[in-house]
């Protein structure tokens, strides 16, 4: 299998969702939005090395104080206000 | 009573104040309006009649027993259904949310509420806010209010349908990559996506949090600015919430345009798919010119690779995002899973839409060790160099021009057999999304077929003052308000 060949049988572990639950047209849509992507190149090499994608987060950072009805409901983590970081399937 | 639903949010509050009309008699009016128009429309996914009315009589009450109350009291509005709202169903228009009743208020819908906001529902979207013309709904389609063939667009789409349908006086949306301005374009009203930070995101169900902000959607320029100022802010319960102090919107509107300098991309009018799309925005340009602008070329445009790197993104945060949708912490739990594996796999294959699940299969592999540094580091740095490339125009120029989307609204099924068409809609509107700053979408004209073109103004950040500025003046020139 080729490096960038999705194996989606390990993505559907990865993501808990059976891929043959989905439309159908899995290979396709892979195969379209990876060409698409891959057009992304000329200007990604020239991207500066120590670039900052630092967002506009407060010095004073604050949480909310979280009530116990919220946590009982687990509502905190459905719609709080934090930014969650994206993480490297193969770091968990 | 259809007077009423059709009338701007500034024309019903000099109403409601002069008590020539009461927010009960108001709220009735848009409840029967919706009554009567929602089953063509498909607007709303959940109607409270009973809780408006109640609000609105408590409101009366306090009329006229001599209170002085905020310009937004009493007057009726709706909220798309991403928003949290304590008590209220809040389903993302998902089937895995379809009982998720919130046990708090988002922080947007709390602020309009302490200024008297009377909700009269929720509204319909794309699923998790994916898509761009809310044809991805699990529940039904919302249509187009200027010609019911075709998409409203999204993924705010029950947002700007409610405005244009005249159900309900104007409507809070979601913008990721353009879910504001895109409808707004489509339907005729003014959207505006403000800088990331100028409102608060606590109670706004997460799709992709480095790019989500609660945006406006209303008949005209002035309302937009209204409502902006009473949900803009500092909020403790949001640790992106910007201190920056918020600008007296209201004083922009009739400020003096002459001399600002506006930049356009270089050929973007050629980058549109439909003609009619690349003439409006070329009258626009010499309306703008009328006013007293000073037209400046930006030779490198503002968009390179900006469409890829925002989805790549999107996509990555979004599979994040969406993994707490397990069937045991939310959502409906698949009924005959043998494990707690399957029964995962089996509740998110039934609870998630096509579309959601390509999103996340596609950002999972994203973040993947072998494929990060190909896509996810590289939409990063392409991410820098756009925000670089909008400090450098800004420094030539006011504000940026640019047509809200390539195409007028389109026929329903037309883009959603092949999913890379349709996220080309979105190509003018995600590059103040990746760049973090504010954009609105005001109408500039409207195709041979009736539909709505959209002009989208984008400013620096924490700039949105001189957006309704410009925006403000080119309306009361060019008319295009009561589209």
């Amino acid at each position: 299998m080729d490096e960038h060949t999705p194996d989606f049988d390990k993505l559907a572990k990865l993501a808990n969702i059976d891929p043959a639950n989905t439309d159908g047209r899995l290979s396709q849509y892979f195969d379209a939005m990876l060409r698409f992507f891959d057009g992304m190149d000329a200007v990604g090499r020239n991207a500066p090395e120590d670039f900052d994608v630092a967002l506009p987060m407060r010095e004073d950072t604050v949480r909310a104080e979280t009530t116990r009805e919220e946590l009982l409901c687990g509502a905190k983590t459905v719609a709080d206000g934090c930014i969650t970081v994206p993480l490297v399937m193969e770091d968990l | 009573m259809n007077r009423l639903t059709s009338m701007t949010v500034s024309v019903l509050s000099a109403l409601l104040r002069a008590k020539e009309i009461s927010s009960v008699e108001l709220t009735n009016a848009f409840l029967h309006r919706i009554a009567s128009h929602d089953t063509e429309i498909g607007a709303y996914l959940t109607v409270c009649a009973e809780d408006a009315l109640r609000t609105a009589k408590q409101i009366d009450d306090r009329r006229m027993g001599g209170e002085v109350l905020p310009a937004l009291a009493g007057i009726p509005m709706a909220l798309k259904d991403n928003l949290c709202t304590k008590g209220i169903r809040t389903t993302c228009a998902s089937k895995i949310l379809s009982s998720y009743i919130p046990p708090y208020n988002a922080t947007v819908y709390e602020r309009l509420r302490q200024n008297g906001a009377v909700l009269l529902g929720k509204l319909n979207m794309d699923e998790f806010a994916m898509g761009s013309s809310t044809e991805n709904s699990a529940y039904h389609l919302t249509r187009n209010p200027h010609d019911t063939e075709y998409v409203p667009g999204g993924s705010s789409g029950g947002s700007a349908a409610a405005v244009a349908a005249n159900e309900a006086a104007y409507t809070l949306g979601t913008d990721t990559g353009g879910s504001v301005r895109l409808p707004a374009s489509f339907c005729g009203a003014v959207g505006i996506k403000p800088t990331y930070g100028r409102v608060s995101r606590y109670g706004l169900i997460a799709y992709a949090c480095s790019f989500d902000q609660i945006g406006v959607l209303t008949k005209d320029v002035r309302d937009n600015a209204l409502v902006l100022q009473a949900i803009a802010g500092k909020d403790e319960k949001d640790a992106t919430a910007s201190l920056a102090p918020v600008a007296d919107y209201g004083a922009e509107l009739g400020a003096e345009c002459c001399r600002l300098r506006i930049g356009v991309p270089k050929e973007i009018d050629l980058q549109c798919h439909s003609e009619e799309v690349g003439q409006a925005f070329q009258r626009a340009l010499f309306q703008l010119e009328q006013l007293g602008a000073q037209l400046v070329e930006l030779p490198n445009g503002i968009d390179q690779n900006a469409l890829q790197a925002y989805y790549i993104l999107v996509l990555a945060e979004a599979s994040c995002n969406l993994a707490r949708y397990d069937g045991v912490r939310y959502g409906d739990r698949a009924a005959h899973a043998e494990d707690l594996q399957s029964m995962y796999a089996q509740t998110r294959a039934e609870g998630f839409g096509d579309e959601v699940k390509r999103r996340i299969l596609l950002g999972t592999y994203l973040l993947e060790t072998s494929q990060k540094q190909r896509y996810y580091d590289k939409a990063l740095c392409v991410r820098q160099q756009i925000k670089q490339l909008f400090a450098d125009s800004f420094s030539v120029c006011d504000l940026i021009v640019t047509p809200t989307s390539p195409c007028t609204a389109y026929r329903f099924g037309e883009k959603n057999t092949d999913p890379l068409q349709m996220y080309h809609v979105d190509r003018f509107t995600v590059p103040a999304s990746l760049a973090n700053v504010p954009a609105l979408s005001v109408p500039c004209g409207v195709s041979a077929k009736g539909l709505p073109i959209g002009l989208q103004l984008i400013a620096p950040a924490f700039r949105e003052g001189l957006l309704y500025r410009i925006a403000y003046a080119y309306e009361q020139e060019c008319c295009h308000g009561d589209i």
